[in-house]
């Protein structure tokens, strides 16, 4: 609980841009050799998911995501107070001594911008730079806006993440939103987040940095993989739960004031239990919008609060809960009245 | 005169404790000239990189980790604050190289808490700014604590390890492995933060950046240069040095406003450690003392990224140079570009 009355934070606009083409599930796995029994194919719930084209890079995508999200805001880049990056996956150059929102700013002529971006969270790197970014604009009264981001495509040859047990099938895209003082809806009411450390190593990638230089297999080693058997002990449900209540009574709610509930687009199997927590059934929205994209880290987010906000279903004033598990090390929840 | 804490939303944040760790192996700079091919050519009129540049050792982490050296130094930094890890309610790591999984996929966050036992804090790490990640992490999580009155104690931490043959950062620094970290606590009235800026200009993104894994060149007999450092000096020359010192004065100029400070009154300046000539150029471009900026660290270590803000900090109090009630204005710039500007009253 903020120990004075915080300024109203909101978001002012979002964003997805995808690449223009796709893959089928069959067609990616057949890429990646992977055979996938019924069962699995129910888990997952993904029949397609967005593959950029040669020469497409993440950065691209984020731009196009960022460009609409602005223009949709009425929001000119030296207006921008603040980049924050929520991406997940590795971007163009090696991440921490490059970040694609020192491009993104120059693209944008955001020349009054600072840049920020967050590491480690998975899925809830979108809580964190949100956390930071309104937090920021409250705290400091020249700043107004903040422009988030995220841009993920997935490593070639390491959409199906993992092989022998599949969790998710990655798909490329990218997503922004500009938050600001100046918004009248969406507003943030609070950001609930959790972490735990001995989950670090559940879901990254080994190779490609400092550790196990020496291996000669480290080709294979710069591949995202996750630790089934840790990812299914870690008490994903307890902790959404307790930040959710959290996220209730810090901003004076109940259960039944939240009107709808956003969750990533792993799979259906994980769809429904971050669902269940709640004791509601996955959206048809939801259920498309995985199917037709796939898992597009934080985007996920992006996109199913677009694709409600945009439904009949969505009122002004209404409570929205985003959350998710950042698969075992970073949980986020953020409470949003629209 | 009492200066108020600007730019932490009038909430007095301090720094209860701050440390770093160097593992306890030195290299001579010769023997890193020698073995990373330095050039011998001089570097314009009479300068010459390896004569004049200052550092006469560094230390190298050999086996140790990125994140050890991150571990070792917030460990010390909970000893100094005297304070139990699960005290913590944020941990942010800042370290600005190559760590030991690729980021932002992975962060070193969830080691440093997990090891401390911190188990109530929020971890996670900031990836850009490039060695003024220090000032965007500090403003970032002055913010977050002024916001909330449940973070009251915040560990930041940095563990930088250069990958093999990458010391040599030719023709601007020679980097050393070690890490860093400080605690910030609410309301302590030592060490306080009156205000923090950070700029970033982002047309020089990739003037200075590591290509990464993919851009690897499989011919390369050096299984490691897809994570060295990777300059256009060129534009380095023609595009950062142009605009440097002006950043330099706008984000210490804009940190002095918040925080109700006139340059003369500042006692001090930590500043990186990159080279002699640089920090002859910071003193001369910008009209500072010399004798009011900390260059001690230069010779034993040279340059230590981020960590180059504490470690000087650090040093600077330790040996009488900083004393209590002293306002000290901490800088640096990074790649990125990104310029930060940090006031702290002590």
């Amino acid at each position: 609980m903020s120990s004075a009355t915080p300024a109203p934070v909101g978001l002012l606009a979002t964003a997805c841009a995808f690449p223009s083409t796709s893959r089928s599930i069959t067609e990616v796995l057949s890429d990646e050799d992977v055979q996938l029994s019924p069962d699995a194919f129910g888990r997952l719930g993904i029949s397609s998911v967005g593959v950029s084209r040669d020469g497409e890079t993440g950065a691209d995508l984020a731009l196009t995501a960022a460009e609409t999200a602005l223009s949709a805001a009425g929001v000119k880049g030296k207006q921008i107070d603040l980049i924050l990056d929520y991406t997940v996956l590795p971007q163009l150059f090696l991440v921490p001594v490059w970040n694609l929102g020192n491009k993104l700013q120059h693209e944008l002529d955001a020349t009054n911008a600072f840049t920020l971006g967050f590491s480690g969270g998975g899925t809830s790197n979108f809580h964190v730079a949100l956390r930071f970014a309104t937090d920021l604009l409250r705290a400091n009264e020249h700043m107004r806006t903040a422009l988030l981001f995220g841009a993920d495509t997935a490593i070639p040859g390491n959409r199906v993440i993992n092989q022998d047990e599949p969790v998710t099938v990655l798909g490329d895209g990218a997503s922004a939103i500009v938050l600001s003082r100046d918004a009248e809806s969406d507003i943030v009411l609070g950001t609930e987040i959790s972490t735990d450390g001995a989950y670090h190593d559940v879901s990254y990638i080994p190779g490609g940095a400092l550790n196990h230089l020496d291996r000669e297999d480290r080709t294979e080693l710069y591949r995202l993989q996750i630790d089934t058997e840790r990812l299914t002990r870690a008490p994903l449900a307890q902790t959404l739960k307790r930040l959710g209540d959290a996220a209730l009574d810090d901003a004076g709610r109940q259960r039944g004031d939240v009107r709808h509930f956003i969750f990533p687009n792993l799979s259906a199997a994980d769809q429904a239990m971050s669902a269940a927590v709640w004791g509601v059934p996955p959206t048809p929205r939801d259920e498309a919008n995985r199917s037709r994209n796939g898992h597009v880290q934080a985007t996920d987010l992006v996109l199913n609060l677009e694709s409600l906000t945009a439904d009949d279903a969505c009122a002004r004033g209404d409570l929205i809960m985003v959350s998710s598990h950042g698969l075992g090390f970073t949980a986020g929840v953020t409470l949003l009245q629209h | 005169m009492t200066h108020e804490p600007h730019s932490t939303g009038g909430t007095t944040i301090g720094i209860l404790a701050e440390a770093y760790y160097l593992p306890p192996t030195s290299k001579d700079i010769d023997s890193v000239f020698r073995d990373e091919d330095v050039p011998t050519d001089p570097l314009a009129g009479d300068l010459d990189f390896q004569r004049d540049i200052g550092i006469e050792s560094i230390r190298v982490a050999g086996g140790e980790t990125a994140s050890s050296l991150s571990v070792k130094a917030a460990r010390r930094a909970v000893e100094r604050a005297e304070i139990d890890p699960g005290e913590i309610d944020l941990i942010v790591g800042f370290t600005s190289i190559a760590e030991d999984f690729v980021a932002p996929t992975w962060s070193a966050a969830g080691i440093v808490q997990h090891e401390l036992g911190a188990t109530r804090a929020i971890a996670t790490s900031n990836n850009t700014g490039g060695c003024a990640s220090f000032h965007s992490t500090l403003k970032a999580v002055c913010a977050m604590m002024s916001g909330s009155d449940r973070i009251n104690t915040a560990l930041l931490f940095a563990g930088d390890k250069a990958p093999p043959l990458n010391h040599a950062y030719y023709p601007v620094t020679v980097v050393c492995d070690g890490g860093s970290a400080i605690i910030l606590r609410k309301n302590h009235d030592r060490r306080v933060i009156l205000a923090v800026e950070a700029a970033t200009v982002g047309k020089l993104h990739d003037v200075l950046y590591a290509p990464g894994y993919p851009h690897r060149d499989v011919t390369d007999p050096c299984a490691s240069r897809w994570l060295h450092m990777t300059g256009d000096y060129k534009r380095f020359n023609e595009e950062v040095i142009p605009v440097n010192l002006f950043m330099f004065r706008k984000v210490m100029r804009a940190a002095m406003k918040s925080a109700g400070v006139k340059a003369e009154e500042i006692d001090h300046y930590i500043y990186p450690t990159f080279s002699s000539w640089d920090q002859r150029a910071f003193c001369s471009g910008l009209k500072i003392p010399e004798e009011k900026v900390y260059t001690q660290g230069l010779a034993p270590h040279g340059h230590l990224q981020e960590t180059d803000m504490v470690l000087n900090h650090v040093d600077a109090e330790e040996d009488g140079t900083i004393s209590d009630g002293d306002l000290v204005m901490l800088t640096t710039n990074g790649a990125g570009f990104a310029w930060g500007a940090t006031i702290v009253r002590q």
